[in-house]
């Protein structure tokens, strides 16, 4: 699998994304991702394939679900 | 045993509940959102699917504004005084409890407002209406009263808050769980509800849903999980108002007895309680000299002549009834009913309480009566 990981921040906002994301047909696992990866401290996200990235980021945007890439 | 005292909290749980919470700490209880193990993990989307449930029984369009909390009290202080701006007034209502009264008489010492009881005696409407003043900015009221059972529509608050851009909070204690409560109809800032009593789950877990998506002023600062390196609690919900580690088992339990109580229905649990309270009533009505206090359904308060109300629920306690008495934090209640002295004995059902048990209870009212 070619991932990369979509981070939202709170644990609360990547269970959301990543419920949204099964909805669409999206597979997506659930991360947390620490220390320096993470920017600022801890946080959440969820790992897609690479070619899911587009669409996740379509749908991010029209559930208001912040987000940045690693 | 019977247990009448459900408006304390509920027991017994459905065996349902009890299964899932045992699940929960046997198999998978890490800490929600905290590491990055399948625990944690596992911990965090069991908590998300509760504020899942929760939204979907009151009908709103978002899990993220269901804040968790430790028990009613402490949403309606979470509410109360992150909502509520100072040099205001509030109104409530005249049958509010101490976790409403206390935090409001808090806020008075510390932010200046001032706050005000409507009369829920007559017509409600009107008496909101006649009760507010220029500088009213917000109404927090219960929408049923834990004492009598009377209840305030919360279609009238809603409309009224809607009209005059009023803050409205509610404490939904006494109505959640029996009472269908839908947000799309009836929108307030804020509901707060426990989540130990008709909702059964298990002692430690409440709620506020939130009309607003960001939190204002936070309310306990720890930890949340994610931008550890900030020194602020983080501004969205509903992370922003939940510090430090939540009670998952709690919360679990809660989401089980909310799935328990769609699966029942909310139209069969208020017809349960309507029945079991006009069985009540019916009942106690026939007993001479005892006075009732009773006004909606789920709840009966009252009083034999003059005893206080400690002699007869103790009474009933020797034989096996478990009721509460005095004046079940809500003064003002006992206030308007004239027995801030007395106290009232206080007998509260639920769906899972039986005829066979009020049958009984009455037999044995007049049996301790008979004795004193």
């Amino acid at each position: 699998m070619n991932n990369v990981t979509v981070t939202v921040g709170t644990v609360t906002y990547a269970i959301k994304l990543r419920k949204l994301l099964s909805r669409a047909g999206i597979r997506s696992r659930l991360v947390k991702v620490e220390g320096a990866a993470g920017g600022a401290g801890c946080t959440h996200g969820v790992e897609i394939d690479r070619s899911d990235f587009l669409n996740t980021i379509v749908i991010m945007k029209e559930n208001g679900i912040p987000y940045s890439v690693k | 045993m019977i247990y009448f005292d459900n408006a304390a909290t509920s027991f017994p749980k459905p065996p349902c509940v009890i299964d899932d919470l045992n699940y929960c700490i046997r198999k998978y209880c890490g800490n929600p959102g905290r590491s990055s193990h399948s625990l944690s993990l596992k911990a965090a989307e069991e908590i998300y699917a509760a504020r899942e449930e929760i939204s979907g029984l009151l009908n709103a369009d978002s899990p993220e504004s269901v804040v968790f909390t430790y028990n009613a009290t402490h949403a309606l202080n979470l509410a109360i005084k992150t909502l509520i701006t100072k040099n205001c007034h509030v109104l409530t209502s005249d049958f509010e409890h101490n976790s409403v009264i206390r935090p409001l008489e808090a806020l008075r010492k510390k932010t200046n407002i001032q706050y005000s009881a409507f009369n829920t005696g007559g017509d409600i409407e009107a008496a909101i209406i006649t009760a507010l003043r220029e500088n009213t900015r917000a109404i927090v009221c219960s929408i049923a009263s834990n004492v009598t059972g009377d209840e305030i529509d919360l279609n009238i608050l809603s409309k009224i808050a809607r009209e005059r851009n009023l803050t409205l909070i509610i404490d939904a204690s006494q109505a959640i769980g029996h009472r269908d409560i839908d947000l799309e109809r009836t929108p307030c800032d804020a509901l707060c509800a426990p989540g130990h009593k008709a909702l059964f789950g298990i002692q430690g877990s409440g709620f506020v849903y939130f009309k607003e998506k960001e939190r204002r002023e936070s309310f306990i600062e720890g930890g949340s999980g994610s931008d550890s390196r900030s020194r602020v609690m983080p501004l969205t919900l509903p992370e922003g108002y939940e510090g430090g580690t939540l009670a998952t088992p709690a919360i679990v339990s809660l989401k089980s007895g909310v799935e328990y109580i769609k699966r029942v229905g909310i139209n069969v649990i208020e017809r349960r309680l309507s029945l079991l309270t006009k069985m009540a009533v019916d009942g106690l009505s026939e007993i001479k000299g005892i006075n009732l206090y009773q006004d909606g359904h789920g709840v009966i308060s009252f009083n034999f002549r003059n005893y206080p109300s400690s002699i007869i629920a103790s009474a009933l306690d020797c034989k096996g009834i478990c009721t509460r008495s005095g004046l079940h934090c809500a003064p003002s209640v006992h206030e308007r009913l004239g027995t801030l002295e007395q106290g009232a004995v206080r007998v509260s059902f639920s769906c899972l309480n039986t005829e066979r048990e009020v049958k009984a209870f009455l037999y044995i009212l007049k049996m301790c009566i008979l004795e004193l």
